[in-house]
């Protein structure tokens, strides 16, 4: 079974999960399941890559999710 | 708006003349690329009395809504050698467009080495001798000019850097408390105005009529739906609005993009103590005059900025921003938020750029000068700067001369100026952008954070580069804040509204995009007549050739493709 690592950025806290999925399951699916869905208004990261929703995710993937920000 | 006011130095004479017609749509930097293309030799030297510096509110000034009233600072820049916009918050331009204003052109020099004030106000303009504030720090001669002019005018002003013609010298503009710490920090346009001899502007809108509003329906309308967008949009809540900038730092961090000791790596093992979380958790922990978030401009519902206070409570500075957390913090290998404050602080008192200040001690720590991570080292090295010590001097300068005197190779500059805390590298529409803007290195300029691309591949880097240049200058030239985009969630068509509601004709998304375009196009045709090439649009050789070990990255965008950033010209 593949697990992968997810943590979501929102506000002052962080949340961070391990999840094991049964079949192959995109950013998307991942995201809507842990009550994002305005998938355009994040910015993911995996592995340090930041990736598209279309993306299929693979074992052992850190994935991080951030409210999207474009500077300061 | 109606006015233009020129303020010549040579002859002390000040004149008003009605705006151009057409120029309904042109504010912020559009004016001032109309400006300095028709008006000035693009090459003087910046610091001659040939140059001159605009003060131009953007279109929609003065007004209510929510994000329309940023200021825009430009000129010829003695740090780039390029036309230079350089942008903020703040209440200067509320308050000019409250006036009816619509850009203060100061030209010429006086003869004499004397210092004057500006003082606008809806009965007069006048030029005021302010002999006494001479080297006076920023904050404290915001406290004297409120002494004289009254507690609520609106304040432009240079530090002792301006005065002394600091490369690195930014300009301060007030804020809704009348803190001076609002900058338009970049290309050393603190050293035009010290050059003129002009201390500070200040703005007397007590009993201004306000703006002229064509269609005041449409105003309301238009208003009221972006406030509604903004106030229910939660990201904006939970990053901007709750951890203010410095929520990137995460972000930028896992992406290898965190500019780390003189940009030799992008991922900070510091990190952590420098987040928009941990400034969050010292801002409500420590209370008293700390506030996580707080408003720049007149109306803002998006409220990024912050007050940071020290452990009593007592503000250290305001604001903090992620782009000072990136080049005074991990850049110089500093993960004190603490420290990070002070420096700030010092920076926005004597005058400078933090991002080109950061820079430049970063570079002073790779020559050897103070080692990596030294916080108290840095402080003293800006005191130095404070008393004009020979090395303060070269600090002052900015990163490219201190680079070039210190004898340090890799420099992280673009035409000059500092990159701002996204390594090139890591973020390589970032890296088109800071190479080819006619502005030089500048995150504002064209950010493609949130671009459809790999940050980490080649590919698709000129178009969004474009893309975002197009857009960043755009809301330059309206006055509104880039962060309004994502926070009405793209729809663009509403600051077109508003437009149309203060112009009175109709204005699409294209037609702003147009005046953003002309505007690019004419501030490459100032720097092609200023002596710069298509050999500028690069950068530093080293992104090129030294990998970014948190990235595993080098920049890579073919120079033939940088060609076509401006494709549209």
């Amino acid at each position: 079974m593949k697990s992968v690592k997810l943590e979501i950025f929102a506000g002052s806290e962080s949340i961070v999960k391990e999840i094991n999925l049964d079949n192959d399951k995109t950013v998307r699916d991942l995201l809507t399941e842990n009550g994002i869905d305005e998938i355009n208004e994040y910015i993911v990261i995996i592995n340090g890559v930041n990736t598209f929703d279309s993306y299929i995710l693979q074992h052992g993937d850190r994935v991080k999710v951030f409210p999207a920000m474009s500077g300061g | 708006m109606s006015k233009i006011i020129r303020i010549n130095l040579a002859n002390n004479e000040i004149r008003e003349e009605a705006s151009p017609k057409g120029w309904e749509m042109i504010g912020g930097r559009a004016l001032i690329s109309k400006v300095m293309e028709e008006e000035v030799d693009p090459t003087c030297d910046p610091l001659g009395p040939k140059n001159k510096l605009i003060i131009a509110p953007g279109v929609l000034a003065g007004t209510t809504a929510s994000c329309v009233n940023r200021i825009s600072i430009g000129g010829k820049s003695p740090l780039t050698g390029t036309i230079k916009e350089s942008n903020a918050g703040g209440t200067t331009a509320y308050k000019l467009g409250r006036l009816g204003i619509k850009a203060l052109i100061i030209e010429g020099q006086p003869a004499d080495n004397g210092l004057f004030t500006i003082y606008v106000s809806e009965d007069k303009v006048e030029l005021v001798k302010t002999e006494e504030l001479k080297e006076v720090g920023v904050y404290s001669a915001a406290d004297k000019l409120r002494e004289r002019f009254g507690g609520k005018v609106g304040m432009i002003i240079i530090g002792p850097a301006g005065e002394r013609l600091y490369r690195a010298a930014g300009i301060a503009n007030t804020d809704n408390e009348g803190v001076p710490s609002r900058y338009s920090a970049r290309g050393g346009l603190g050293a035009v105005m010290g050059s003129k001899r002009i201390k500070a502007v200040v703005i007397d809108d007590s009993v201004a009529k306000g703006p002229e509003i064509a269609n005041e329906e449409l105003f309301k309308k238009t208003r009221s739906a972006m406030a509604e967008l903004i106030v229910n949009n939660e990201q904006v809540a939970n990053s901007y609005t709750k951890l203010g900038t410095a929520g990137l730092v995460n972000l930028t961090n896992s992406l290898g993009a965190l500019p780390t000791r003189n940009f030799s790596t992008g991922s900070f093992e510091g990190a952590e103590e420098i987040n928009g979380q941990k400034l969050y958790e010292l801002i409500t922990s420590r209370k008293g005059e700390g506030r996580p978030s707080h408003a720049c401009m007149p109306g803002c519902l998006i409220r990024c900025s912050n007050v940071f206070p020290d452990e009593n409570g007592k503000t250290i500075v305001s604001p903090i921003e992620y782009e000072t957390i990136g080049l005074l913090g991990s850049n110089c290998g500093i993960s004190s938020l603490d420290t990070i404050g002070k420096l700030n602080y010092l920076c926005n008192d004597i005058g400078l750029d933090t991002i080109d200040i950061g820079g430049a001690i970063g570079v002073a720590m790779e020559a050897g000068i103070i080692p990596f991570g030294d916080g108290e080292g840095a402080v003293k090295l800006l005191e130095e700067v404070q008393n004009d010590t020979y090395l303060g001097k070269i600090i002052g300068s900015g990163a490219a001369i201190a680079g070039e005197v210190l004898g340090v190779k890799r420099v992280p500059v673009a035409k000059g100026q500092v990159l701002a805390a996204y390594d090139p590298r890591a973020i390589k529409g970032l890296g088109v952008t800071y190479a080819t803007s006619p502005m030089g290195g500048d995150h504002t300029a064209g950010q493609t954070l949130r671009s459809p691309v790999d940050h980490k591949k080649p590919e698709g880097q000129v178009e969004a580069s474009r893309n975002a240049q197009i857009v960043n200058t755009l809301h330059d030239c309206i006055g509104t804040c880039f962060f309004v985009g994502g926070a009405i969630k793209g729809e663009l068509q509403l600051l077109g509204d508003l437009m149309e509601s203060m112009t009175g004709k109709p204005c699409s998304v294209e037609d702003m995009k147009q005046v953003a375009k002309d505007t690019l196009i004419r501030e490459r045709r100032f720097n092609r007549g200023a002596g710069l090439n298509e050999a500028d649009d690069r950068l530093p050789e080293f992104f090129y050739t030294e990998e970014n070990p948190a990235s595993g990255t080098v920049f890579d965008v073919p120079n033939e493709e940088l060609k076509e950033v401006f494709n549209f010209e």
